[in-house]
Protein backbone atom coordinates (compact mmCIF):
# COMPACT_ATOMS: atom_id res chain seq x y z
CA UNK A 1 0.00 0.00 0.00
CA UNK A 2 1.48 3.55 -0.86
CA UNK A 3 2.89 5.54 1.77
CA UNK A 4 2.26 2.59 4.55
CA UNK A 5 4.94 0.95 4.61
CA UNK A 6 6.50 1.99 8.40
CA UNK A 7 4.86 0.86 11.24
CA UNK A 8 5.64 -1.09 13.85
CA UNK A 9 3.36 -3.73 15.91
CA UNK A 10 3.94 -1.54 19.11
CA UNK A 11 2.99 1.47 17.40
CA UNK A 12 0.46 0.07 15.27
CA UNK A 13 -1.19 -1.25 19.10
CA UNK A 14 -0.87 1.97 20.92
CA UNK A 15 -3.11 3.71 18.31
CA UNK A 16 -5.61 0.48 18.22
CA UNK A 17 -5.67 1.07 22.11
CA UNK A 18 -6.32 5.13 21.32
CA UNK A 19 -8.99 4.15 19.31
CA UNK A 20 -10.89 1.93 21.27
CA UNK A 21 -10.85 4.18 23.73
CA UNK A 22 -11.67 7.27 21.71
CA UNK A 23 -13.99 6.06 18.83
CA UNK A 24 -15.54 2.82 19.58
CA UNK A 25 -18.46 4.00 19.86
CA UNK A 26 -18.66 4.74 16.35
CA UNK A 27 -20.31 2.13 13.44
CA UNK A 28 -18.13 0.10 11.81
CA UNK A 29 -18.04 1.48 8.13
CA UNK A 30 -17.21 5.00 9.77
CA UNK A 31 -14.39 3.20 11.85
CA UNK A 32 -13.04 1.09 9.41
CA UNK A 33 -12.21 4.11 7.29
CA UNK A 34 -10.93 6.67 9.86
CA UNK A 35 -8.84 4.01 11.44
CA UNK A 36 -7.39 3.72 7.98
CA UNK A 37 -7.01 6.92 7.12
CA UNK A 38 -5.34 7.23 10.39
CA UNK A 39 -2.85 3.88 10.21
CA UNK A 40 -2.09 5.26 6.55
CA UNK A 41 -1.35 8.84 8.02
CA UNK A 42 1.18 7.07 10.52
CA UNK A 43 2.68 4.71 8.28
CA UNK A 44 4.33 7.95 6.07
CA UNK A 45 5.93 9.09 9.09
CA UNK A 46 9.02 7.93 10.71
CA UNK A 47 8.76 6.83 14.41
CA UNK A 48 9.55 9.74 16.37
CA UNK A 49 6.74 11.25 14.04
CA UNK A 50 4.40 8.35 14.82
CA UNK A 51 4.68 9.37 18.26
CA UNK A 52 3.76 12.91 18.08
CA UNK A 53 0.60 12.20 15.73
CA UNK A 54 -0.39 10.21 18.75
CA UNK A 55 -0.06 12.35 21.04
CA UNK A 56 -2.07 14.63 18.95
CA UNK A 57 -5.14 11.97 18.41
CA UNK A 58 -5.15 11.51 22.32
CA UNK A 59 -6.83 15.26 22.33
CA UNK A 60 -8.62 14.95 19.10
CA UNK A 61 -12.10 14.88 19.51
CA UNK A 62 -14.67 13.70 17.57
CA UNK A 63 -18.86 14.17 17.39
CA UNK A 64 -20.47 12.25 14.33
CA UNK A 65 -24.05 12.81 13.49
CA UNK A 66 -25.26 10.29 15.98
CA UNK A 67 -23.84 12.51 19.02
CA UNK A 68 -25.93 15.43 17.81
CA UNK A 69 -29.30 14.88 19.15
CA UNK A 70 -27.83 14.22 22.94
CA UNK A 71 -25.36 17.18 22.80
CA UNK A 72 -28.95 19.13 22.01
CA UNK A 73 -30.19 17.94 24.63
CA UNK A 74 -27.89 18.77 27.03
CA UNK A 75 -27.78 22.64 25.74
CA UNK A 76 -31.73 22.68 25.62
CA UNK A 77 -31.08 21.47 29.61
CA UNK A 78 -28.83 24.48 29.95
CA UNK A 79 -31.09 27.34 28.40
CA UNK A 80 -34.20 25.69 30.27
CA UNK A 81 -31.87 26.52 33.49
CA UNK A 82 -30.97 29.91 32.69
CA UNK A 83 -33.77 31.50 30.40
CA UNK A 84 -36.72 33.26 31.86
CA UNK A 85 -38.99 32.54 28.57
CA UNK A 86 -39.72 29.02 26.86
CA UNK A 87 -40.77 31.34 23.89
CA UNK A 88 -37.71 31.22 21.09
CA UNK A 89 -37.49 31.44 17.77
CA UNK A 90 -34.72 29.34 16.41
CA UNK A 91 -32.73 30.41 13.35
CA UNK A 92 -29.75 28.88 11.78
CA UNK A 93 -26.45 30.76 11.98
CA UNK A 94 -25.66 31.98 8.37
CA UNK A 95 -22.38 34.45 8.66
CA UNK A 96 -22.87 35.04 4.53
CA UNK A 97 -26.30 35.24 3.23
CA UNK A 98 -25.65 36.15 -0.77
CA UNK A 99 -24.25 32.36 -0.69
CA UNK A 100 -27.17 30.72 -0.14
CA UNK A 101 -25.43 27.55 0.70
CA UNK A 102 -26.96 24.55 2.65
CA UNK A 103 -25.04 24.99 6.12
CA UNK A 104 -25.08 22.59 9.11
CA UNK A 105 -26.61 25.05 11.43
CA UNK A 106 -29.93 24.45 9.24
CA UNK A 107 -29.41 20.83 10.03
CA UNK A 108 -28.75 21.78 13.90
CA UNK A 109 -31.94 23.88 13.74
CA UNK A 110 -34.33 21.05 12.43
CA UNK A 111 -32.65 18.26 14.83
CA UNK A 112 -35.06 20.57 17.70
CA UNK A 113 -37.97 19.36 16.35
CA UNK A 114 -36.87 15.37 16.08
CA UNK A 115 -38.71 12.89 18.84
CA UNK A 116 -35.73 12.60 20.59
CA UNK A 117 -35.92 16.30 21.53
CA UNK A 118 -39.58 15.83 22.08
CA UNK A 119 -39.64 12.66 23.91
CA UNK A 120 -37.08 14.48 26.62
CA UNK A 121 -39.29 17.38 27.53
CA UNK A 122 -42.68 15.93 27.42
CA UNK A 123 -44.32 18.17 29.38
CA UNK A 124 -42.58 21.17 28.71
CA UNK A 125 -44.34 24.51 28.00
CA UNK A 126 -42.21 25.35 25.09
CA UNK A 127 -43.04 27.94 22.38
CA UNK A 128 -40.48 26.60 19.98
CA UNK A 129 -40.81 27.93 16.35
CA UNK A 130 -37.90 27.48 13.56
CA UNK A 131 -37.23 30.48 10.71
CA UNK A 132 -34.82 31.30 8.47
CA UNK A 133 -35.47 34.62 8.23
CA UNK A 134 -38.23 37.31 9.95
CA UNK A 135 -40.41 39.27 8.00
CA UNK A 136 -41.30 42.83 9.84
CA UNK A 137 -44.17 41.72 11.74
CA UNK A 138 -42.62 39.10 13.18
CA UNK A 139 -39.71 41.33 14.39
CA UNK A 140 -42.19 43.71 15.85
CA UNK A 141 -43.43 40.83 17.71
CA UNK A 142 -39.91 39.60 19.09
CA UNK A 143 -38.72 42.76 20.21
CA UNK A 144 -42.08 43.61 21.82
CA UNK A 145 -42.81 39.87 23.84
CA UNK A 146 -41.02 37.83 26.57
CA UNK A 147 -39.27 36.11 23.30
CA UNK A 148 -35.73 35.26 22.08
CA UNK A 149 -34.06 34.90 18.53
CA UNK A 150 -31.83 32.03 19.04
CA UNK A 151 -29.44 31.61 16.67
CA UNK A 152 -27.86 28.14 16.16
CA UNK A 153 -24.97 26.10 15.13
CA UNK A 154 -23.06 23.03 15.69
CA UNK A 155 -19.55 24.36 16.22
CA UNK A 156 -18.60 28.65 16.56
CA UNK A 157 -14.93 28.66 16.47
CA UNK A 158 -13.72 32.26 16.70
CA UNK A 159 -17.01 33.56 16.88
CA UNK A 160 -16.55 35.96 13.73
CA UNK A 161 -19.52 34.52 12.07
CA UNK A 162 -21.83 34.31 14.61
CA UNK A 163 -21.02 37.97 15.19
CA UNK A 164 -21.59 38.25 11.12
CA UNK A 165 -24.80 36.59 11.77
CA UNK A 166 -26.11 38.24 14.96
CA UNK A 167 -25.06 41.83 12.74
CA UNK A 168 -27.54 40.97 10.00
CA UNK A 169 -30.69 40.57 12.41
CA UNK A 170 -29.59 43.57 14.38
CA UNK A 171 -29.82 45.59 10.81
CA UNK A 172 -33.21 44.12 10.28
CA UNK A 173 -34.40 45.72 13.42
CA UNK A 174 -33.90 43.11 16.09
CA UNK A 175 -33.31 44.25 19.51
CA UNK A 176 -29.61 42.98 20.60
CA UNK A 177 -30.98 41.60 23.78
CA UNK A 178 -33.00 39.48 22.28
CA UNK A 179 -30.41 37.74 20.20
CA UNK A 180 -28.84 34.41 21.96
CA UNK A 181 -26.58 31.80 20.47
CA UNK A 182 -26.57 28.04 20.98
CA UNK A 183 -23.84 25.73 19.82
CA UNK A 184 -23.72 22.18 20.59
CA UNK A 185 -19.96 22.67 20.75
CA UNK A 186 -17.69 25.59 20.62
CA UNK A 187 -13.87 26.40 21.36
CA UNK A 188 -13.02 28.94 23.88
CA UNK A 189 -12.25 32.24 21.56
CA UNK A 190 -15.54 31.77 20.42
CA UNK A 191 -17.14 31.62 23.89
CA UNK A 192 -15.31 35.16 25.21
CA UNK A 193 -15.84 37.25 21.95
CA UNK A 194 -19.72 36.29 22.17
CA UNK A 195 -19.39 36.69 25.91
CA UNK A 196 -17.59 39.89 25.83
CA UNK A 197 -20.14 41.46 23.16
CA UNK A 198 -23.02 40.46 25.95
CA UNK A 199 -24.57 37.87 24.23
CA UNK A 200 -26.05 35.18 26.38
CA UNK A 201 -24.42 31.61 24.43
CA UNK A 202 -25.61 28.17 25.80
CA UNK A 203 -23.20 25.20 24.31
CA UNK A 204 -23.27 21.36 24.90
CA UNK A 205 -19.37 20.85 25.17
CA UNK A 206 -16.10 22.66 25.06
CA UNK A 207 -13.79 21.98 22.98
CA UNK A 208 -9.83 22.38 23.71
CA UNK A 209 -7.57 24.00 21.65
CA UNK A 210 -3.50 22.42 21.44
CA UNK A 211 -2.80 25.84 22.59
CA UNK A 212 -5.05 25.01 26.15
CA UNK A 213 -3.76 20.95 26.10
CA UNK A 214 -0.25 22.18 25.90
CA UNK A 215 -0.51 24.92 28.76
CA UNK A 216 0.83 23.19 31.39
CA UNK A 217 3.93 22.07 29.24
CA UNK A 218 7.67 24.06 29.57
CA UNK A 219 8.41 26.73 26.80
CA UNK A 220 10.66 24.21 24.97
CA UNK A 221 8.53 21.41 25.21
CA UNK A 222 5.88 23.35 23.82
CA UNK A 223 7.63 24.85 20.99
CA UNK A 224 9.09 20.73 20.31
CA UNK A 225 5.59 19.92 19.89
CA UNK A 226 4.11 22.54 17.35
CA UNK A 227 7.94 22.13 15.72
CA UNK A 228 7.32 18.36 14.89
CA UNK A 229 3.64 19.25 13.92
CA UNK A 230 4.62 21.77 11.67
CA UNK A 231 7.19 19.11 10.25
CA UNK A 232 4.85 16.70 9.73
CA UNK A 233 1.99 19.17 8.56
CA UNK A 234 5.22 20.19 5.98
CA UNK A 235 5.92 16.44 4.91
CA UNK A 236 2.34 15.33 4.00
CA UNK A 237 2.21 18.68 2.36
CA UNK A 238 -0.97 20.16 4.40
CA UNK A 239 -1.04 23.58 2.29
CA UNK A 240 1.51 25.62 0.00
CA UNK A 241 1.08 28.72 2.36
CA UNK A 242 2.85 27.65 5.20
CA UNK A 243 -0.46 27.16 7.42
CA UNK A 244 -0.86 24.74 10.02
CA UNK A 245 -2.78 25.49 13.22
CA UNK A 246 -6.63 26.28 11.21
CA UNK A 247 -8.10 28.91 10.18
CA UNK A 248 -7.26 32.24 12.45
CA UNK A 249 -4.85 30.30 13.74
CA UNK A 250 -7.58 28.89 15.40
CA UNK A 251 -5.64 25.43 16.63
CA UNK A 252 -8.89 23.33 17.74
CA UNK A 253 -8.56 19.46 17.41
CA UNK A 254 -12.15 18.44 16.44
CA UNK A 255 -14.32 16.95 14.18
CA UNK A 256 -18.03 16.87 13.81
CA UNK A 257 -20.29 15.94 10.74
CA UNK A 258 -17.89 18.05 8.79
CA UNK A 259 -14.34 19.24 10.02
CA UNK A 260 -13.87 22.67 10.70
CA UNK A 261 -11.11 24.39 9.46
CA UNK A 262 -10.54 25.97 12.38
CA UNK A 263 -8.86 22.60 13.37
CA UNK A 264 -5.09 21.82 12.81
CA UNK A 265 -4.49 21.13 9.21
CA UNK A 266 -2.75 18.07 9.50
CA UNK A 267 -6.50 16.79 10.22
CA UNK A 268 -8.14 17.82 6.85
CA UNK A 269 -5.95 19.23 4.83
CA UNK A 270 -3.47 16.91 3.89
CA UNK A 271 -2.82 16.25 -0.66
CA UNK A 272 -3.70 12.98 -0.03
CA UNK A 273 -6.95 11.98 1.73
CA UNK A 274 -6.45 8.55 2.15
CA UNK A 275 -4.18 10.04 5.06
CA UNK A 276 -5.82 12.71 6.21
CA UNK A 277 -7.55 11.81 9.31
CA UNK A 278 -10.99 14.00 8.50
CA UNK A 279 -10.56 15.30 4.86
CA UNK A 280 -12.61 18.48 3.91
CA UNK A 281 -14.14 16.54 0.50
CA UNK A 282 -15.71 19.61 -1.05
CA UNK B 1 -11.41 -19.49 -6.26
CA UNK B 2 -11.75 -18.91 -1.98
CA UNK B 3 -8.18 -16.50 -1.29
CA UNK B 4 -6.14 -18.37 1.67
CA UNK B 5 -6.11 -15.15 3.65
CA UNK B 6 -9.87 -15.51 4.24
CA UNK B 7 -8.84 -18.51 6.55
CA UNK B 8 -8.88 -17.09 10.03
CA UNK B 9 -5.86 -19.63 10.88
CA UNK B 10 -3.30 -17.90 8.23
CA UNK B 11 -4.94 -14.46 9.74
CA UNK B 12 -3.69 -15.54 13.26
CA UNK B 13 -0.51 -17.33 12.09
CA UNK B 14 0.67 -13.70 10.23
CA UNK B 15 -0.41 -11.47 13.12
CA UNK B 16 1.17 -13.62 16.09
CA UNK B 17 4.19 -13.66 13.94
CA UNK B 18 4.55 -10.49 13.39
CA UNK B 19 3.72 -9.86 17.28
CA UNK B 20 7.06 -12.00 18.23
CA UNK B 21 8.92 -10.64 16.08
CA UNK B 22 8.49 -6.96 17.02
CA UNK B 23 7.91 -6.46 12.90
CA UNK B 24 5.92 -3.90 10.64
CA UNK B 25 2.70 -4.90 10.40
CA UNK B 26 2.29 -3.23 6.91
CA UNK B 27 3.95 -6.90 5.84
CA UNK B 28 0.48 -8.04 6.98
CA UNK B 29 -1.79 -5.93 4.69
CA UNK B 30 -2.78 -6.71 0.95
CA UNK B 31 -6.06 -6.10 -0.62
CA UNK B 32 -8.27 -7.79 1.38
CA UNK B 33 -6.87 -7.28 4.80
CA UNK B 34 -6.98 -3.61 6.08
CA UNK B 35 -5.27 -1.77 9.31
CA UNK B 36 -8.88 -2.01 10.37
CA UNK B 37 -8.86 -5.91 9.73
CA UNK B 38 -5.54 -6.24 12.17
CA UNK B 39 -6.77 -4.28 14.72
CA UNK B 40 -10.22 -6.16 14.99
CA UNK B 41 -8.13 -9.43 14.51
CA UNK B 42 -5.34 -7.79 17.55
CA UNK B 43 -8.45 -7.71 19.66
CA UNK B 44 -9.49 -10.65 18.96
CA UNK B 45 -6.52 -12.53 19.79
CA UNK B 46 -6.20 -10.49 23.38
CA UNK B 47 -10.08 -11.34 23.56
CA UNK B 48 -8.88 -14.83 23.51
CA UNK B 49 -5.53 -14.56 25.97
CA UNK B 50 -3.52 -15.40 22.54
CA UNK B 51 -1.45 -12.16 23.39
CA UNK B 52 -1.11 -10.18 26.61
CA UNK B 53 -0.74 -6.16 26.59
CA UNK B 54 1.24 -4.76 29.80
CA UNK B 55 1.06 -1.00 29.28
CA UNK B 56 1.51 -1.06 25.63
CA UNK B 57 4.10 -3.75 25.52
CA UNK B 58 2.42 -6.47 23.56
CA UNK B 59 3.64 -10.16 23.90
CA UNK B 60 2.24 -13.93 23.31
CA UNK B 61 1.07 -15.39 25.87
CA UNK B 62 2.22 -19.44 26.73
CA UNK B 63 -1.14 -20.58 24.95
CA UNK B 64 -0.24 -18.00 22.08
CA UNK B 65 3.81 -19.43 21.40
CA UNK B 66 2.17 -23.02 21.28
CA UNK B 67 -0.65 -21.86 19.09
CA UNK B 68 1.64 -20.21 16.65
CA UNK B 69 3.72 -23.54 16.68
CA UNK B 70 0.41 -25.03 15.80
CA UNK B 71 -0.13 -22.95 13.05
CA UNK B 72 3.04 -22.94 11.69
CA UNK B 73 2.91 -27.03 11.40
CA UNK B 74 -0.66 -26.75 10.23
CA UNK B 75 0.33 -24.07 7.38
CA UNK B 76 3.18 -26.18 6.68
CA UNK B 77 5.34 -23.39 6.80
CA UNK B 78 8.49 -25.05 7.13
CA UNK B 79 11.59 -24.06 8.29
CA UNK B 80 12.02 -21.03 6.47
CA UNK B 81 9.03 -19.08 8.70
CA UNK B 82 11.29 -19.03 11.49
CA UNK B 83 13.53 -16.67 9.08
CA UNK B 84 11.42 -14.73 6.59
CA UNK B 85 7.35 -13.60 7.78
CA UNK B 86 5.40 -13.84 4.83
CA UNK B 87 4.69 -11.30 3.08
CA UNK B 88 0.78 -11.08 2.77
CA UNK B 89 0.29 -9.27 -0.47
CA UNK B 90 2.13 -12.49 -2.62
CA UNK B 91 -0.05 -15.37 -0.50
CA UNK B 92 -1.83 -16.87 -3.42
CA UNK B 93 -3.51 -20.19 -3.38
CA UNK B 94 -2.17 -23.12 -5.39
CA UNK B 95 -3.39 -23.51 -8.57
CA UNK B 96 -5.14 -26.83 -9.38
CA UNK B 97 -4.34 -29.53 -12.39
CA UNK B 98 -7.84 -28.92 -14.12
CA UNK B 99 -7.67 -24.62 -13.41
CA UNK B 100 -7.18 -22.40 -16.89
CA UNK B 101 -5.32 -19.43 -15.86
CA UNK B 102 -6.28 -16.85 -17.39
CA UNK B 103 -3.63 -13.74 -16.65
Amino acid sequence: MKNSNNLNIKIFNQLTQLFMDKFSNLPENIAEKLFNRISNLLGSLDIKEQITILQLFEKVEYFSILDYEMLLVDVIKKMLLVLDTKNIIFTPLISQRVQREVKSSMLVTYLFKSNVIKYEFPNSSFQFSYKTDLIEREIINLNNKNKKLAIVDDFIGTGHSALEAARYFIDQGVKKEKIIFVSLVTLTEGETILQNHNYQYFYAKKSLTLKEHTHDLTEDQKNQFYNDIKIISEKIKVNNKGEFLGYHESEALISMIRTPNNSLNILWEGVNSENTPFPRIK
Amino acid sequence: MKNKLSNIDWINYGVLRVIDSNANVSILLSENFSYFNLMKTLNRLKNNALLRDYSGVLELTDHGKDELIKLERKLEMGNVSKLVIPDFKYIIDKIDIDDVYLP
